[in-house]
């Protein structure tokens, strides 16, 4: 009998057992559903003229919405609706759109504006972002500048819509220095040249021209570091990047190539050739003091810094072939991190820190890619007859890079493409251009 | 045999207790916390009402508050004096004397606070901070302080009810006085760079919930004050990590027939064509988990919710939510929810959809 009992309180806690999990279950659970893998699509947005409050500013309300456009436009990540097709034609800035209006006619995104001056004679322009789904605005700044920097002004409303509703980090206000190239093939003149990111602006730094090379822009936007042969052999020029000051860096024994600045500034990282060995050292710019980081037979070269100063990954031929490696930035063992067909080289670490963006060649092609920096999900982007030289964009989402044409005729050109390898457009220069270093984002 | 009939009789009568013995073991259990219903359906009375009586963050837009559309605000005071230029900038000589000074102020939420942001001579000096303390702990409060009614009883017919579908889905999904789904927008880092130069952005905190709180918040509701609610989502707003997920007091009935793999593939598979997004990869554990309350026509009547969020950052995830959000509307209105067997309604009335923009996402 007792055996008996013990049975049925046995069986009895089962099934209360059985019954509380399937209870805690169905109480718990709605119908679950995963979708894993997006479609690409750019987000459709509207953009309304940009309200002038008085009549002379109209024509900056409309160069304003023209570039702000077109930014958006150039990044691919947006699509922008025809104003043919808008019902409201105009929002003005202190009403609530009909969100309806914009839904029907497909946008997700609107975005408002108002231009004024203020009592001092400077430029006033606000925005508003709004998500037409969910009727709520996603962002709202307001910007006050000189006049003239108008167009600076658009960059910074492109770039805060472009934050507001992708989630990336800004990079319409930011430059692009680069090598501007005249004349024919075999006689080029070669000068820097400094440009807005979508090609206004350009001007011509003043000195930097003859044979340069591989400008690399500072991280604070004011001086640029570049190679040139103006006295027969490669030196490493610092230059500041508003007028015009400029200075060789050290006087290095042997040739000295690809230098490019730490994070902070503070120094210069370079490869420096003697006696038939190329490696790579760290010079400080306060005191000049050059520290040898690689030592190493193979030919290490093209240093770049991660983002947190910490590490550089760097281009050797130690292994036998053409690689990627880092290692810490105060030197110390490298580890390879290219393992691919090929030959690896300029590599660039991204402003996020989670990419490396690297040139490869293989079967006689040119390659420009990304990895992880464990390399890891190697991509290559683009690929042509020459592309090289690439350069991250300050949100780490787009690269700029050049690419040139065959033959005698053969052109250089810049152009930009998306890490995803998509949205590949050429960055329109009056002459050929080479070489691209992408600023940090402006102040 | 004796102890096979013992065996026999023991389960059984454990059987018809437990189902006895049900209500009332399940009665206790305290109702879930806020559910779905309790942050979506509300005609637009209610909203406004609830809107009007609770202080909103910032970005909110409360319909109490916002004129009509198309309805005109008072115009903006006179500017009384310029709002401040961004000292220069350390360390980044720009000889350029007409390098332009950026002073970048937050345009307020729309509408009816922006003359009165815009007129403040400095942004900074507005007591922003009380603003703030009012504001920021209650996104949720307007929903949790007007009773809602719940799913079932407000639109969709009873589970037993065998609806019949009505006769065709709104096409306008969004017409529907559906709750702003928060989405509120963290400061990206320019954002942040340009609080840090110029003192009038002050607000901009304001703007920062992160859409991650609102789930944790919704999952501690239900046993917490109000007030214990506002504690809870000012320390946790700032955390990066998902929260626990909501939990809807409308649950699918567990006697109710279930939704077949293959239909869920079908879900998924129709899910997907709408699946659009344009923003950052980079980090394969990001995803958003959002819900949504369906009527037996497969329209939407709760939602899209953010339940949770997880990887990148908060912008980002604000982003892949506005994303999940667009696929669930424009499927809606495709009929993709309608094409789930409608005798299997209560086990779809309310349904999870977890969006990861990138093929290495886990499954479900």
């Amino acid at each position: 009998m007792k055996h008996t009992l013990q049975v049925i309180a046995s069986l009895c806690l089962v099934l209360f057992v059985g019954m509380l999990s399937s209870h805690a279950h169905a109480q718990s659970d709605a119908l679950q559903i995963t979708v894993a893998g997006a479609e690409f699509e750019p987000i459709p947005a509207a953009v309304v003229d940009f309200e002038a409050v008085s009549a002379d500013l109209a024509g900056v309300a409309d160069d304003i919405d023209t570039v702000i456009e077109a930014n958006l436009e150039r990044s691919g990540l947006f699509k922008l609706v025809s104003p043919a097709a808008f019902i409201d034609r105009s929002v003005p800035f202190d009403t609530t759109p009909t969100f309806a209006n914009w839904r029907t006619i497909g946008a997700e995104a609107l975005i408002t504006g108002r231009v004024q001056r203020t009592s001092d004679g400077r430029l006033q322009v606000q925005y508003r972002v709004f998500d037409t789904l969910a009727e709520s605005q996603v962002s709202g700044l307001q910007l006050l500048a000189a006049p003239e920097d108008w167009r600076r002004v658009a960059h910074k409303v492109s770039d805060g819509v472009y934050a507001a509703l992708t989630g990336e980090g800004p990079y319409f206000d930011s430059q692009i220095v680069f090598v501007d190239e005249t004349g024919p093939k075999g006689d080029r003149r070669k000068r820097l040249a400094v440009m807005d990111q979508d090609g206004a602006n350009i001007r011509y730094l003043p000195g930097a021209d003859g044979l340069v090379l591989t400008p690399r822009i500072s991280p604070k936007n004011d001086r640029v570091l570049y190679i040139s042969y103006d006295n027969g052999a490669p030196e490493v020029i610092i230059q500041n990047l508003f007028g015009g000051g400029r200075e060789r860096l050290g006087n290095f024994p042997g040739m000295s190539f690809a230098p490019r600045f730490s994070p902070d500034g503070s120094e210069v990282v370079l490869s420096l050739s003697s006696g038939g060995n190329t490696d790579i050292y760290a010079l400080r710019l306060a005191n000049r003091q050059l520290r040898r980081l690689t030592r190493n037979p193979g030919i290490d070269t093209a240093p770049s810094y991660s983002p947190d100063g910490r590490q550089l990954v760097f281009e050797s031929d130690r292994g036998g072939s053409q690689q990627l490696y880092i290692m810490p930035a105060n030197g110390g063992p490298a580890q390879r991190i290219s393992f691919g067909r090929g030959r690896y080289g300029t590599p660039v670490w991204s402003p996020r820190g989670d990419m490396i963006a690297f040139t490869k060649m293989i079967g006689g092609r040119f390659n420009i890619g990304v990895m992880r920096t464990d390399g890891s999900e190697e991509r290559l982007l683009s690929q042509g007859f020459l592309v090289e030289g690439p350069s991250f964009s300050p949100n780490g989402r787009v690269i700029a890079f050049y690419q040139e044409t065959p033959g005698q005729a053969g052109r250089a050109s810049l152009a930009s493409i998306d890490i995803s390898g998509r949205n590949l457009r050429p960055l329109v220069t009056p002459n050929a251009a080479s070489d691209p270093s992408w600023s940090a984002l402006r102040p | 045999m004796r102890t096979g009939a013992t065996i026999s009789g023991a389960l059984h009568g454990g059987l018809l207790m437990a189902v006895l013995l049900d209500p009332y073991l399940w009665a206790a259990e305290p109702p879930a916390a806020i559910s779905l219903a309790e942050v979506t359906v509300v005609d637009g009375a209610v909203f406004d009402a609830a809107l009007s009586a609770a202080p909103q963050p910032v970005t909110d837009t409360p319909d109490a508050l916002n004129p009509r559309p198309g309805e005109d605000l008072p115009p903006a005071p006179e500017i009384s004096e310029p709002a401040p230029e961004r000292p220069p900038t350390e360390g980044v000589a720009e000889p350029e004397p007409a390098d332009p000074s950026l002073p970048v102020l937050p345009t307020p939420p729309p509408p009816t606070t922006v003359p009165t942001e815009i007129a403040r001579p400095s942004i900074a000096e507005v007591p922003v901070p009380e603003e703030l303390a009012n504001q920021a702990p209650q996104p949720e409060s307007p929903p949790a302080t007007e009773p809602l009614q719940p799913l079932a009883s407000a639109e969709a017919p009873l589970p037993g009810d065998r609806p019949e579908r009505p006769p065709e889905p709104e096409p306008e999904v969004a017409e529907e006085p559906q709750p702003e789904p928060e989405v509120v927008e963290e400061p990206t880092p320019e954002a942040e760079t340009l609080a840090e130069v110029d003192a009038p952005l002050a607000p901009a905190p304001q703007q920062a919930t992160l859409p991650i709180a609102r789930p944790a918040e919704i999952a501690a509701a239900a046993p917490a004050s109000q007030e214990t609610r506002q504690a809870q989502q000012t320390t946790e707003a700032p955390q990066k990590a998902a929260p626990k997920p909501a939990r809807p007091r409308i649950a699918a009935s567990r006697f109710a027939a279930q939704v077949t793999r293959g239909e869920k593939d079908a879900l998924r598979i129709g899910l997907k064509r709408y699946f659009t997004y344009a923003g950052n990869r980079a980090d394969r554990s990001l995803f958003v988990r959002i819900a949504i309350g369906l009527d037996p026509s497969g329209r939407i009547v709760q939602g899209p919710e953010l339940l949770e969020a997880g990887g990148a950052t908060p912008a980002v995830q604000n982003a892949l939510f506005r994303s999940g959000r667009s696929a669930l509307i424009r499927a809606a209105n495709g009929g993709e929810f309608a094409k789930l067997p409608i005798e299997k309604y209560d086990a779809w009335k309310v349904i999870h959809v977890t969006f990861t923009p990138t093929e290495l996402g886990f499954g479900t």
